[in-house]
């Protein structure tokens, strides 16, 4: 008799491990990307964009990261130094959040099938926020001035608050209330507050001010928009009043540190919290050829993250893991009481049961995780500075063992009203390339010499401007290519496959040609894309054409023949390919 | 070695266990299946934003509302001659609008009437924008050409400029929306004709979700 009902509960003992097992064989489209993250982190934002490109190709796949996948490839690619390459990702994440019920009628089904697995992906309040911030810096640094302003002042929504009058409330305290409340407090208990978001407000004020050269409303919105920002964050002040009064014609915004990540907690990882980001907040100092300039600290994210009115709720994912475990334990009483002296087939139905009620309620827990799909590639941190360059400048970023120095940092045009620089601080120790100030190649971006750039990087130099005229009198000024008209030198490249107009990149944006990549499109100058291009030495072009093929041997051969007799000016001349 | 003979009661256990077994995993499978598969296609929500066929609808409107204006009805060939040129459109709205579909709206106005009847019968040339100059100046990839566009010189300049107002209550968003379009004398700043259009864009559903 015991040894039956051993039996019977060592039966239900084996449902549970096959329903564990299927069970844990969830899906992993919620899971963070880490490779991505650690790109980052180094400045590699070329190769996290890549990674990210193969994402948003596959979204027929993942739907429900739609606007993950683009916000993180906008803020990537905008990190990169490419802003015309970013905006189309921003312009979608921002038409795409600003898209109301996104998750309607799919809270029921989240609610027993999971989040990551049911809930269109559209980021916790304060990532929504960040997201149309940089829609904003991308296109403050494309001129567009307008469309800055919009995309600024959506990140300026309304908060729930669930605090009274002044209280501050983290997340976790709100997880604590909210269980001692019943259900409708998290639905009535809030009020609608205005949005602590200083960065949001500084970018509103920019965005104005440029606009307000020709329209003296948007001038006086700028001061109201500073106004504000200089309420929540005082330090903002000097930097506001640079701009306001004149003083300064150049902002400039630096991203630190690695954000956040989300994390589950609590029982049964029901609940998330962010932590785990860090690196120099608030610690950094900005100088421009190497004269201290203004900064000051506009964004903490870890604290945003933390705040509960920049987070979603939880009670949905609480009120499933009660229901998950009752499932459970129901389930495996059910089996292993399935008595012996019922028939058979009376048994075995009984077991069925259970395991159909223990199967329900594990493949509820399971789910019943919290969604911790976030927007890994945010910072720690983002300052704001103001200054004036004239024509270029070095910029440079300093902290806590940091030196970051950044060649070529292109002022104002007369055009233009204000510049936006952008630049992202790689994780420390910062490679060589973000601290060494050299410019090793030639491109569009950057109107200045460098030794070797007289011959294309595809034949062995260092050049890696537009195929123009202007670009093969400088060859043929060296005596490089004297008998290539600029149709040839076109040709070579299209040859290669290389694309060296935006607009000519059908499929988006390339790799640069010294990442291994198509195109010649190079980040902007003063950007950490752009310094990690053209800051370090790359391995040598591998041609494929054969005539570019041939003319490469043939620079490579009259350089060794130079380098062996320097003395001999006789060299060889190229053949028209 | 001996075989102990199957038991037929046994068997038929196992088989009807294996069958409840199955049919009980089949049931949990389908509880995954719905976790794991990524879920409809399609994006669901509403939003207020300005909507493809705004724009188509702006510029068709727009351009009718020109046509019909006295700027245009009154002019013959012998008319004073005119230049225009066009500038983007300026957005002071909530929403991006991204530069395809600036110039959309402006040449779209200006192609509903054919050029040559412009030219012939209204003595109204039409001129590059300036910020289309560089444009051109990077496709030629010459710079041997002459200056792109030094004689433009425009009499007139066509502009517009994009304005919403936001209404916002518990769930519900109403964005109106109002486009107004002008042609202006650059010498003398007098503006020579100037309409507008207007439309509203509603979304019911949670902004925080």
């Amino acid at each position: 008799m015991l040894s039956q009902a051993s039996s019977r509960w060592g039966e239900a003992g084996a449902i549970v491990c096959v329903a564990l097992a299927a069970a844990s064989a969830g899906c992993t489209n919620g899971d963070p990307d880490f490779d991505i993250r650690a790109d980052v982190a180094r400045g590699d934002y070329s190769r996290a964009e890549s990674k990210l490109r193969d994402y948003v190709g596959a979204n027929d796949k993942r739907p429900l990261e739609y606007l993950l996948d683009r916000s993180r490839l906008g803020i990537v690619t905008l990190a990169d130094g490419r802003p015309d390459a970013a905006e189309p990702w921003l312009a979608e994440s921002f038409a795409t959040l600003r898209r109301q019920g996104l998750n309607e009628n799919r809270q029921v089904g989240a609610a027993v099938l999971g989040e990551s697995g049911q809930l269109f992906w559209k980021g916790e309040p304060f990532e929504q926020a960040l997201t149309l911030h940089y829609t904003a810096l991308c296109y403050a640094m494309l001129n567009q001035w307008d469309n800055a302003r919009a995309a600024a002042n959506a990140s300026l929504f309304q908060l729930r608050s669930y605090a009274q009058g002044d209280q501050s409330l983290s997340k976790a305290e709100l997880a604590q209330r909210a269980a001692t409340q019943d259900e409708a407090w998290l639905d009535k208990g809030y009020a609608n507050v205005k949005t602590d978001f200083a960065l949001g407000y500084f970018v509103a004020g920019v965005a104005n001010f440029a606009l307000g050269r020709s329209d003296p409303d948007r001038a006086n919105e700028a001061r109201d928009f500073f106004r504000e920002a200089f309420t929540l964050r005082p330090d903002l002040r000097p930097i506001a009043e640079a701009i306001v009064d004149g003083r300064a014609n150049t902002v400039v915004f630096v991203d630190a540190g690695s954000g956040p990540s989300k994390q589950r907690y609590g029982d049964d990882g029901v609940l998330t919290r962010f932590a785990g980001g860090g690196g120099a907040v608030g610690s950094l100092a900005i100088s421009v050829n190497n004269a201290p300039s203004n900064a000051a600290l506009a964004c903490d994210v870890q604290t945003m993250a933390s705040d509960h009115r920049w987070n979603n709720l939880e009670d949905v994912r609480q009120f499933k893991s009660l229901l998950g475990t009752g499932l459970i334990a129901g389930g495996v009483i059910v089996a292993g009481t399935s008595d012996n002296r019922s028939s058979e087939g009376r048994r075995n139905a009984q077991l069925a049961t259970g395991l159909a009620m223990v199967l329900a309620g594990l493949a509820v827990k399971a789910t019943a995780q919290a969604d911790i799909r976030h927007c890994e590639v945010m910072p720690a941190s983002i300052l704001v500075g103001a200054t004036t360059i004239d024509g270029s400048a070095t910029l440079g970023i300093h902290g806590p063992g940091l030196d970051m120095v950044l060649p070529g940092v292109l002022g104002p045009s007369a055009a233009e009203p204000l510049r936006v620089v952008y630049v992202r601080v790689p994780a420390q120790p910062v490679p060589a390339w973000a601290s060494s100030g050299r410019v090793v190649y030639a491109t569009d971006s950057l109107a200045t010499r460098v030794p070797g750039d007289d011959l294309p990087y595809i034949l062995g130099g260092r050049c890696c401007r537009t195929p123009s005229a202007e670009t093969l009198r400088l060859y043929q000024a060296s005596g490089n290519l004297t008998n290539l008209s600029l149709m040839d030198l076109q040709n070579l490249y299209t040859d290669e496959g290389i694309t060296w107009r935006a607009g000519d990149e059908i499929d988006g944006p390339k790799r640069h040609i010294l990442n291994a990549g198509t195109s010649l499109v190079a980040p902007v100058a003063g950007s950490t894309g752009f310094a990690r291009l053209v800051g370090q030495e790359h391995p040598p072009y591998q041609p494929k054409s054969a005539r570019v093929k041939e003319l490469a041997a043939f620079y490579a051969a009259r350089a060794t023949t130079m380098s062996a007799n320097p003395t001999n000016t006789i060299t060889p001349t190229e053949k028209k390919p | 070695m001996t075989h102990a003979p199957p038991n037929p009661e046994g068997l038929r256990g196992t088989h009807r266990f294996i069958r409840s077994l199955s049919s009980a995993a089949a049931f949990g499978v389908l509880l995954l299946i719905p976790a794991c598969a990524s879920g409809p296609a399609h994006m669901q929500g509403e939003s207020s934003t300005i909507a493809f066929e705004d724009i188509t609808d702006t510029a068709k409107e727009m351009a009718e509302k020109l046509a019909a204006s006295d700027f245009l009805k009154d002019r013959t060939p012998n008319s004073p001659p005119v230049t225009i040129t066009l500038s983007k459109v300026v957005n002071y709205t909530s929403d991006v609008i991204r530069d395809s579909e600036r110039w959309y709206l402006m040449y779209r106005v200006l192609d509903s009437v054919p050029l040559r009847e412009l030219r012939t019968n209204k003595n109204i040339k039409l001129v590059i924008p300036r910020e289309r100059l560089e444009d051109l100046r990077i496709a030629a990839g010459d710079p041997d050409l002459p200056p792109l566009g030094e004689q433009r010189d425009p009499t007139h300049v066509m502009d517009a400029t994009f304005r919403s107002v936001t209404y916002q209550a518990g769930k519900a968003r109403t964005d109106a929306y109002y486009c107004q379009y002008r042609i202006t004398n650059v010498r003398s700043g007098e503006v020579a004709w100037s309409d507008g259009f207007e439309f509203k864009r509603s979304a019911l559903g949670r902004l925080i979700d």
